[in-house]
C-alpha cells in the first residue's frame, strides 16, 4: 500500500478512529494490528521473514537478560569468591551472551545480505572466475525482497546490541517487540529508532490532542505535497538527463544533479513529514531524520543532517565500537609515539571512518557505485580530520572569520555542490556512467544559445512551478533556523492557513493523480 | 469530547475550503467555451428544431458539415459527434437530445472501430468529453456516476484541472469561444500519399480488431432501439479513409458484413463511403486527408455533398448501386492496379 495512494488514507482515517475509540492501553495493540494488516498487503509471504526477525530477537534477548541477571544474582549471593574466580564467571557469561548476540545477528544480517547481495556477489565471483578463464556460474538470484527488510533489520539488531550492552532490558511481552520491529509508519524508509526512545512513545498511553491532530495534520500535507507536487515534477527530467547525459551540455547536466538533489530530499523528507506527522497524530514522536541537510557547511555535518537516524545507527553500533576498540586505541597510542598527537588521535577514527562509510554505501545498493559513492564520502570526511590544523593555520594565516556570513555562504555552496556531485555518482545505472557524467559536467563546456537547448525537456510551466516550490522550501529552511515552521504557519490568519493548505491539498492530488507519481525513492534500499 | 468536536468542526472547515478554491478554479473550464465539445450553449439555443442529428466519434466530428447539409437537403441538423465519443455517450446525448427536438433523421456514423473500442484499453477520455457537454448538472452527475468507475477518478480529476488550466488561459487571452459550428470542426490537410510500390508492400500487412466489445455493441443496439422507437429514420454511414490505411488494413469487410447486418436487421440504410467509385478521383490524397482515419476541410465538404447526392438519389427513387463498389476487394483491385 503506497503512502500516497486513496488506500493509505482511507487507512489512516479508520486508523485514527480506532486508535482514540478504544481505551488507551489497547492502543498499541491496535498499532500492532495495523502494522501486521500493512505489512501484510504488501505480501504476505513476507511477513514470515519479519517474524523471523522478530523470534530470533526476542529468545536471543530474553535469554541474554536472563544471563545478566544471573549473573548479578550469582555474584551478590558469593561475594566471597575471589577475583579470578568472579572474573572467569563473568567470562563464561559474557562469552555466553556474546555468541547467542553473534548467532541473532548472522542469521538477521544473513538474511539480508542473501536478499540484497547475494546476485552482486555472485556477479563479482562470476567476474573473477571469468579472469581466469573459466565461464563461471550461470543463473542469477532472483528474490522478492521482504518490504523494509534493511529497515527493520538494523532496527531490531540495534535492539538487540542495546540489550547485550546492558543499555535496556528485553521486552518480555513478545507482541510488544514485534510491535517494535514492525512498525508500519516507519517500516518502509525509516527512520531507524533506537529502542529506548520508540518503545516509550509506543507503549505508553496517548490522550486525544487537537494540537497533535492538527500539527500532525499540516505536516502531513506538506509531505504530500512535497513528494508529489516537487519531487514527482523533477522525476521526469531527472531521468531524461541521467539517461541521455551523454548528449546534453555539460551546464544541462549539472543541473540535471542540482534537480536531483533537490528531488531526492523532496521525496525523502517528504516522506519522513508525512510518517512523522501521522505519528504525531497518534501522539507518537518520531526521530527526525533530516535538518536542513543542505545549508551544512561540510560533508561530516551534512551526514549529522542528512538521514540522521541511519548515521546515529553506524556511529552507536560500528565507528565508536572500532574506534574505541582495544587493538585500535593501542594503534593509536604506537602512531601517537612515532609521528605525534594528530596523527594518533586520527588514526583510530579513520580506520572506523572506513568501515562506516563502505558499509554505508554498501547498505545503500548492491554496486560498485554505491561502495565507491559511500568511499568519496568517507574519504572527504577522513580527508577534512587529516587536514584540519592546515585548514586552522590557513584561514588564521589569511584571516578567515568562520561566523563571516560570506564565508559560510561559500561553505554551504561548496558543501552542496560537493554533495550533489557525489550523489549522482551510483544513480546513472553503473559506476562507469557515473564517472561519464561527471566527465560530461567537467569536460564539456559548451553553452546552449537558447532556454530550450538548456533544458530540452523542460516544459515552462512545470519549470516555474518548480522553482517556486524550491524557493517555498528554502524560504521553510530559513524560517527553521529560528522557530519551527509549523510554530510560524499557525501564526497566520486562520483564513490564509486553511485557503494555503486547500491549494497544496488539492495541488498533491493533482499530481498524484497524473499517472506521474512514482513511489518514493527511499524504499528502494 | 471538546477536541473532537473542533477537530471535526475544523476538518469541515478545510474541506469546505476545498471545494470552495475547486469551484473557483474549474469555474472557467464549467461555465466557459474554451473546448470544441462545450458546446451545450449552441445546442441548448437550437434545441426545439432540429431535425437531423448526425453522431459518432471524431471520424464524423471531422466529416460531416451541418451547414452545408442543411443548404443542400433543406435539413435543421447537428453534429453530436466529438474525438473518442463512446457508445455509451452517444445514446445517452442522443436521448437527450432526441427527447427535446423533432427529428426525423439519425445519422450513425460507423467507423472501422464502432463496435470493436474498447474502454478498459482506451481509459475514459471519451467520457471525460461527453461530462463537458452537459451544461445541466444534473445530467453531468447523473453520466458522471453511470460511466465513470471509482478507479477513474483520479484521471477526471486530473484532467478537470488541466483543462481549468487552459481554460483560465483561454480568459484571459479573450480567446473563450465555441470553435465548432453546429459541432463540426475541420483539419488542416496532410499528404497520405502512397506510391504504386507501396501499394505492393503495404498490402493487408496490419489487422484492423475484429472482435466487437460486448458493451459497446449493446449500447449501439440501444441507439437503434431507440431510433425505431422514436420512428426516426436512421442512417449508418462510414466516412472516407485515405487509400493507404484502405491497402494496409485488413479486417474492413468483415467489420463492412456486421454493419450490413445491423441494416438489414433493423430495416435501415447503410452507405459505406470508402467504396465510392468516384472517391479516387473526388478525394486526392494530398489534400482530403488530415491522417490514416480522418477527413480534411476539403475532404469534409467533398464527403458531405457526396452524402447529399446520394441520400437525394435515394429519396428521388434513383439506384445508387453504381456509385458503390459492392466489396473491399473489389475496390481494393481497382487501387492495386491504379497508376
Amino acid at each position: 500500500m503506497a503512502l500516497t495512494s486513496i488506500q493509505f488514507l482511507i487507512f489512516t482515517v479508520c486508523l485514527l478512529v480506532v486508535y482514540y475509540a478504544l481505551p488507551k492501553r489497547f492502543q498499541w495493540c491496535v498499532l500492532l494490528a495495523s502494522s501486521m494488516l500493512f505489512y501484510c498487503m504488501a505480501g504476505w509471504k513476507n511477513a514470515a521473514y519479519i517474524l523471523v526477525t522478530a523470534v530470533s530477537t526476542y529468545f536471543a534477548a530474553r535469554r541474554m537478560q536472563t544471563l545478566a541477571e544471573r549473573q548479578t544474582a550469582f555474584l551478590k549471593a558469593n561475594s566471597g569468591l575471589s577475583r579470578e574466580e568472579k572474573r572467569a564467571y563473568k567470562a563464561k557469561i559474557g562469552a555466553h551472551r556474546r555468541r547467542l548476540m553473534a548467532v541473532t545477528l548472522v542469521l538477521n544480517f544473513g538474511i539480508l545480505c542473501v536478499f540484497k547481495y547475494a546476485s552482486f556477489a555472485l556477479s563479482q565471483v562470476n567476474g573473477l572466475i571469468r579472469l581466469f578463464g573459466s565461464e563461471g556460474f550461470s543463473g542469477t538470484f532472483q528474490f522478492l525482497v521482504p518490504l523494509g527488510i534493511s529497515f527493520y533489520t538494523f532496527q531490531t539488531m540495534g535492539y538487540l546490541i542495546d540489550v547485550y550492552w546492558k543499555k535496556v532490558d528485553a521486552q518480555k511481552n513478545f507482541c510488544k517487540l514485534l510491535l517494535f520491529v514492525s512498525f508500519f509508519p516507519q517500516i518502509t524508509q525509516g527512520p531507524i529508532s533506537n529502542y529506548a526512545q520508540l518503545s516509550e512513545e509506543l507503549f505508553t498511553p496517548h490522550a486525544y490532542s487537537f494540537e497533535n491532530y492538527k500539527d500532525g495534520g499540516i505536516r502531513m500535507i506538506w509531505g504530500f505535497a512535497k513528494k508529489l507536487v516537487l519531487a514527482d515534477l523533477l522525476a521526469p527530467y531527472v531521468s531524461a538527463v541521467f539517461a541521455h547525459y551523454t548528449e546534453y551540455a555539460g551546464i544541462t547536466v549539472l543541473i540535471g544533479a542540482f534537480f536531483y538533489s533537490i528531488q531526492i530530499y523532496a521525496d525523502f523528507s517528504g516522506y519522513m513529514d508525512i510518517v512523522c506527522g501521522l505519528c504525531q497524530m497518534l501522539g507518537i514522536r518520531l526521530t527526525e531524520n533530516f535538518e536542513r541537510p543542505y545549508f551544512s557547511k561540510s560533508i561530516a555535518e551534512y551526514w549529522r543532517r542528512w538521514h540522521i537516524s541511519l548515521g546515529a545507527w553506524f556511529k552507536t553500533y560500528l565507528y565508536y565500537p572500532i574506534a574505541v576498540s582495544k587493538w585500535n586505541q593501542k594503534l593509536g597510542r604506537r602512531a601517537q609515539k612515532r609521528f605525534g598527537k594528530h596523527f594518533g588521535q586520527t588514526l583510530p577514527a579513520s580506520l572506523a571512518l572506513v568501515a562506516v562509510w563502505l558499509t554505508t554505501g554498501l547498505w545503500h545498493g548492491a554496486s560498485w557505485g554505491y561502495i565507491v559513492w559511500g568511499g568519496v564520502n568517507g574519504l572527504f570526511i577522513i580527508f577534512s580530520l587529516w587536514m584540519e590544523p592546515v585548514y586552522e593555520a590557513a584561514k588564521r594565516r589569511l584571516h578567515i572569520h568562520e561566523e563571516r556570513w560570506l564565508w559560510r555562504a561559500f561553505q554551504t555552496v561548496r558543501t552542496f555542490m560537493l554533495v550533489t556531485l557525489i550523489k549522482v555518482l551510483p544513480e546513472v545505472g553503473g559506476l562507469r556512467n557515473g564517472l561519464g557524467l561527471w566527465k560530461r559536467i567537467f569536460t564539456n563546456h559548451s553553452i546552449p544559445k537558447s532556454f530550450s537547448a538548456l533544458l530540452p525537456f523542460a516544459k515552462k510551466g512545470e519549470l516555474i512551478l518548480i522553482l517556486l516550490f524550491t524557493a517555498a522550501l528554502f524560504i521553510v529552511s530559513l524560517i527553521q533556523r529560528r522557530q519551527p515552521a509549523r510554530q510560524w504557519f499557525t501564526r497566520w490568519p486562520k483564513v490564509l492557513q486553511l485557503l494555503f493548505l486547500a491549494i497544496l491539498i488539492l495541488a498533491a492530488l493533482f499530481f498524484g493523480s497524473s499517472g506521474n507519481a512514482g513511489g518514493f525513492l527511499y524504499a528502494q534500499f | 469530547m471538546h477536541s473532537f468536536r473542533k477537530t471535526a468542526f475544523v476538518t469541515l472547515v478545510l474541506l469546505l475550503c476545498i471545494a470552495l478554491v475547486f469551484s473557483v478554479y474549474t469555474a472557467p473550464y464549467f461555465y466557459g467555451t474554451a473546448f470544441s465539445y462545450q458546446d451545450s450553449g449552441a445546442r441548448n439555443a437550437l434545441a426545439g428544431q432540429l431535425d437531423t442529428l448526425i453522431c459518432g466519434s471524431s471520424h464524423a466530428f471531422r466529416a460531416f458539415i451541418p451547414e452545408q447539409l442543411d443548404q443542400a437537403l433543406g435539413t435543421n441538423s447537428y453534429n453530436l459527434s466529438h474525438s473518442m465519443q463512446t457508445m455509451w455517450g452517444r445514446y445517452y446525448l442522443l436521448k437527450k437530445e432526441l427527447n427535446r427536438n423533432p427529428v426525423k433523421t439519425v445519422i450513425l456514423e460507423l467507423s472501422y472501430n464502432a463496435l470493436t473500442r474498447n474502454r478498459e484499453k482506451e481509459g475514459p477520455e471519451g467520457d471525460i468529453y461527453e461530462l463537458g457537454r452537459f451544461s445541466n448538472p444534473l445530467d453531468r452527475w447523473s453520466f458522471f456516476f453511470s460511466a465513470i468507475s471509482p478507479s477513474e477518478y483520479g484521471k477526471l480529476y486530473y484532467d478537470t484541472i488541466d483543462r481549468s488550466t487552459t481554460a483560465w488561459k483561454a480568459l484571459f487571452q479573450g480567446t473563450m469561444g465555441l470553435q465548432s459550428t453546429r459541432g463540426y470542426l475541420g483539419l488542416d490537410p496532410v499528404d497520405q500519399s502512397i506510391s504504386p510500390e507501396q501499394r505492393e508492400t503495404v498490402f493487408h500487412s496490419l489487422l484492423f480488431s475484429v472482435k466487437q466489445d460486448e458493451q459497446t455493441v449493446s449500447y449501439f443496439e440501444k441507439c437503434m432501439e431507440l431510433c425505431r422507437e422514436k420512428g426516426v429514420r436512421v442512417l449508418l454511414i462510414t466516412t472516407p479513409m485515405p487509400e493507404k490505411t484502405l491497402l494496409t488494413y485488413d479486417g474492413l469487410e468483415t467489420v463492412r458484413g456486421w454493419y450490413a447486418a445491423y441494416a438489414e436487421r433493423y430495416g435501415c440504410e447503410f452507405y459505406d463511403f470508402n467504396l465510392l467509385k468516384s472517391k479516387t478521383r473526388d478525394y486526392p490524397e494530398d489534400t482530403a486527408f488530415f491522417d490514416q482515419t480522418h477527413v480534411s476541410r476539403f475532404g469534409a465538404q467533398t464527403f458531405t455533398a457526396d452524402l447529399c447526392t446520394v441520400l437525394r438519389k435515394v429519396e428521388n427513387g434513383d439506384s445508387i448501386s453504381d456509385l458503390f463498389y459492392k466489396s473491399y476487394s473489389e475496390m481494393e483491385q481497382a487501387l492495386l492496379q491504379k497508376a
